[in-house]
């Protein structure tokens, strides 16, 4: 029926000469390949030596063929030749199948099929493993299957017009079998179109199907419309048919066509009832079979003639009737049959378990899918547990940091203040010492007066005790005055070291500032002997009383005022040095006139409070500037300052809705400026 | 007798008079007072020899008393009065300055006048 060629010109060559001669031929050809064989040789060749070898032995000796074609398989298996894998599969398959070995063919086409599926993707080629088994379940009667195996052809076929042309084809015989003669006929014209279309398509590169064909169409096509003319009662057009198949095939080198078209052609005069001319045909057909021990063609002319002969010729009858009981052994054997039944059976059980194993796996894919995200939601998860952790630990350890942070800061605030307090004491014991110098000595020379205006009493001299009782009077408010201004020192003192209540209150600032500029200065004396500058106050007397927190402001003006001394001895100490250093005794005018000067201003201007405090010192350098009013920047030598005072200052003046800036010009001075919003800070 | 007082704190003048209350209407002593070390040395400039004695104050803004001390002891006052510093601040290292300086003596606040007025008549 159909053939599938590599190496055509070999094959076929050898295929008509399949008596004596011929085989003598082949197996001297089998046995240079088998010399080749011994070498050593790379697997592919090697795949390639058994590959022909096997479709040598092919004819001649099936059980060699079978045994290297499955070498050849398993070469071209390792060298994942697949392609040639399928082709010497299909080769092995039709040879079974023209042997009459059906289990065979059956059992390769079995075998490979899964791979072919299992490839999915895999297309060109694989037609004649369907094509073969579609023709295998047609003999088994299973015509369903078959044609099952055919579509797989057409499906397959949009690479492989061949491949389509004999699944039409196939479908074609299959339809005429069971009578169902339309769709066989239009099955044939599709085949017909497929097979003109692949004669003609110039891209055509399948190495599966036998190229070129000599013929525009398979030769068997025109036997089987035949068969169809002929159960339409179209005999001529049928023995038209036949006889072109005869033209085209008689002389080819494909001998099966030939058996097989006498063979119709003498059914065909068997319905006509021409006897003589069906038995001739017969036995023509029986004579090209034997060449090449083709059995369906041995089969179906011994069955036309085991008919004739029965009434004619017992003898002959019985000689074909053997010759058909045989092959039809050969091909349909009990054996065989059960054998086949058997494959099938395990076949579709495999294909049952593959089925379930596809299910399972599919299952099991999902399954893995649904795993996959599960752990990766719980990977997920995980990680942002850990992280949640992470950070709520962070966040604990940056709050512990905080509160730490926040007590350092508290008690570094404190130790300012206690600082600022010490350098103030000096200054303290000075400003108490002082008035308390005028209350004992005013209130004892006033017991010397009051003494001294009793004898003027006793004298009776008035005026005089008018002049002593005015000076008394004058002396005890000396004394209270002295007497306040020692009690509100020690209050200042003692608020100044309280924690700030954060209580604002009516504040006079320009006594305010009066009391700290004195502190400060005194502290300053009291500390270092050799300071000394001289302050000044430019106090605006229409000041009104500002609502701040007293402590708190008072600490701002100490600090600045303090700042501002330190300044001028700072620059008073450089310019002694360099003149004391310098090689020429001629001091510079200027330097030798500095006199350090601190003041303190206050003034109201339209909307704002301004007090001022300013030094004639060195000035800030611009490279200092910004950081001065950082947390802990000082210019003072370590252990001098705590580099809190402006940091703080500038906080408390930003807490009451102040601003604190400066200006400072090198040599000239710095002049630091505290800003109150007027409306803001009268309020009470 | 001529004493120039020199001290920043203003009320120590009416304390002065008050203490040498009797010695002043004696025609005694004779007080002149100064707010500050400047106002001292003018003083001093504008009744030269007058002064015999000189009471300072020492912590004081601008030129303290031991600026107006050494500028007293190591100029031009010939024969150099009598210098006596007076302070809140009792403590030796002011003490030790002074009397480098040349002061004549040293008196702590709050001022012992009783002392003072001996101090003054041994010294004259």
């Amino acid at each position: 029926m159909m053939r599938y060629i590599l190496l055509l010109v070999f094959i076929v060559s050898n295929v008509q000469l399949m008596g004596q001669k011929g085989n003598t031929n082949l197996i001297r050809q089998i046995d240079s390949l088998k010399q080749e064989l011994v070498k050593p040789q790379p697997d592919s060749i090697k795949a390639e030596i058994h590959s022909r070898i096997t479709i040598n032995y092919m004819h001649i000796n099936p059980d060699s063929s079978k045994y290297y074609g499955e070498n050849a398989i398993k070469f071209f298996e390792k060298t994942k030749n697949f392609r040639q894998q399928v082709f010497i599969t299909g080769h092995m398959m039709e040879t079974n199948i023209k042997l009459g070995n059906l289990p065979m063919a059956l059992e390769l086409g079995l075998s490979i099929l899964p791979l072919i599926e299992g490839r999915g993707v895999y297309k060109s080629g694989v037609s004649p493993i369907y094509d073969n088994l579609g023709l295998i379940y047609h003999y088994l009667g299973d015509n369903e299957k078959s044609i099952q195996y055919y579509r797989m052809m057409l499906i397959r076929g949009d690479v492989d017009i061949r491949g389509v042309a004999f699944g039409y084809f196939g479908m074609a015989v299959v339809y005429e079998s069971i009578n169902k003669l339309d769709s066989a006929l239009i099955c044939l014209d599709k085949s017909h179109d497929a097979f003109y279309e692949g004669n003609h398509s110039t891209n055509y590169e399948d190495i599966n199907w036998d190229k070129p064909y000599q013929y525009k169409v398979y030769p068997a096509w025109y036997n089987l419309r035949a068969k169809v003319y002929l159960k339409q009662n179209k005999p001529e057009l049928a023995l038209a048919d036949l006889r072109e198949t005869l033209n085209t095939t008689l002389n080819s080198k494909e001998v099966f066509h030939t058996s097989n078209t006498y063979n119709d052609i003498s059914a065909l005069y068997k319905t006509l009832n021409k006897s003589d001319s069906s038995i001739y045909y017969a036995e023509k057909g029986i004579e090209e079979a034997n060449k090449i021990s083709y059995i369906s063609g041995i089969l179906d002319g011994s069955k036309i003639l085991a008919e004739y002969y029965e009434s004619i010729d017992p003898q002959k009858a019985l000689k074909y009737f053997k010759l058909t009981s045989e092959t039809e052994k050969k091909l349909y054997g009990a054996g065989n049959m059960q054998v086949m039944k058997d494959m099938i059976a395990q076949s579709d059980k495999k294909q049952v378990e593959i089925e379930a194993a596809k299910d399972k796996y599919q299952n099991r894919l999902r399954m893995n899918a649904i795993m996959g995200i599960a752990f990766t939601l719980l990977v997920i998860a995980i990680f942002l547990f850990i992280n949640s952790r992470r950070k709520q630990k962070a966040k604990l350890k940056i709050e512990k940091a905080y509160d730490l942070l926040k007590s350092t800061q508290s008690q570094l605030i404190q130790s300012e203040k206690m600082a600022s307090l010490g350098e103030l004491t000096a200054g303290i014991a000075h400003e108490i010492q002082n008035p308390l110098n005028f209350v004992n000595n005013f209130s004892e020379v006033s017991v010397d007066l009051v003494e001294e205006m009793r004898e003027e009493m006793a004298t009776g001299n008035t005026d005089e005790v008018d002049v002593l009782s005015n000076d008394l009077k004058q002396n005890l408010e000396k004394i209270s005055h002295h007497g306040k201004r020692a009690s509100s020192i020690v209050i200042g003192m003692l608020e100044h070291s309280r924690a700030s209540d954060g209580k604002r209150e009516l504040t006079d600032i320009n006594t305010l500032a009066d009391e700290y500029l004195r502190l400060a200065y005194h502290g300053l004396r009291a500390k270092d002997k050799s300071f000394n500058a001289d302050f000044k106050t430019a106090f605006d007397d229409e000041l009104p009383k500002i609502s701040v927190v007293p402590q708190d402001i008072g600490r701002v003006l100490l600090n600045l005022i303090n700042n501002a001394f330190y300044a001028c001895t700072e620059r008073s100490r450089t310019s002694t040095e360099q003149s004391r250093t310098s090689t020429e005794r001629s001091r510079s005018a200027d330097e030798n006139d500095y006199k350090p000067l601190v003041s303190v201003i206050t003034l109201k201007e339209e909307d704002k409070i301004i007090i001022k405090v300013r030094d004639n010192g060195n000035g800030i350098p611009e490279s200092i500037k910004d950081k001065i009013f950082q947390p802990f920047f000082t210019t003072k030598p370590t252990g001098q300052g705590t580099g809190l005072g402006l940091s703080l200052s500038y906080d408390i003046i930003k807490a009451h809705g102040g601003s604190l800036e400066l200006n400072t010009e090198k040599n000239v001075g710095t002049e630091f400026i505290i800003t109150f919003p007027y409306q803001e800070i009268t309020k009470e | 007798m001529k004493i120039l007082v020199v001290d920043d704190e203003k009320d120590i003048q009416p304390l002065f008079q008050q203490r040498f209350r009797k010695e002043i209407k004696n025609g005694e002593i004779d007080f002149v007072f100064a707010y500050s070390g400047i106002e001292a040395l003018s003083c001093l400039k504008d009744c030269k020899h007058e002064a015999v004695l000189i009471l300072s104050d020492i912590n004081m803004p601008g030129m303290s008393g031991l600026e107006l001390l050494s500028e007293i002891k190591q100029k031009n006052h010939v024969p150099p009065p009598v210098v006596m510093m007076i302070t809140a601040y009792g403590d030796d290292e002011n003490y030790k300055r002074a009397m480098e300086l040349g002061a004549d003596d040293f008196l702590a606040k709050p001022i012992d006048f009783i002392s003072l007025k001996d101090k003054i008549k041994t010294f004259v």
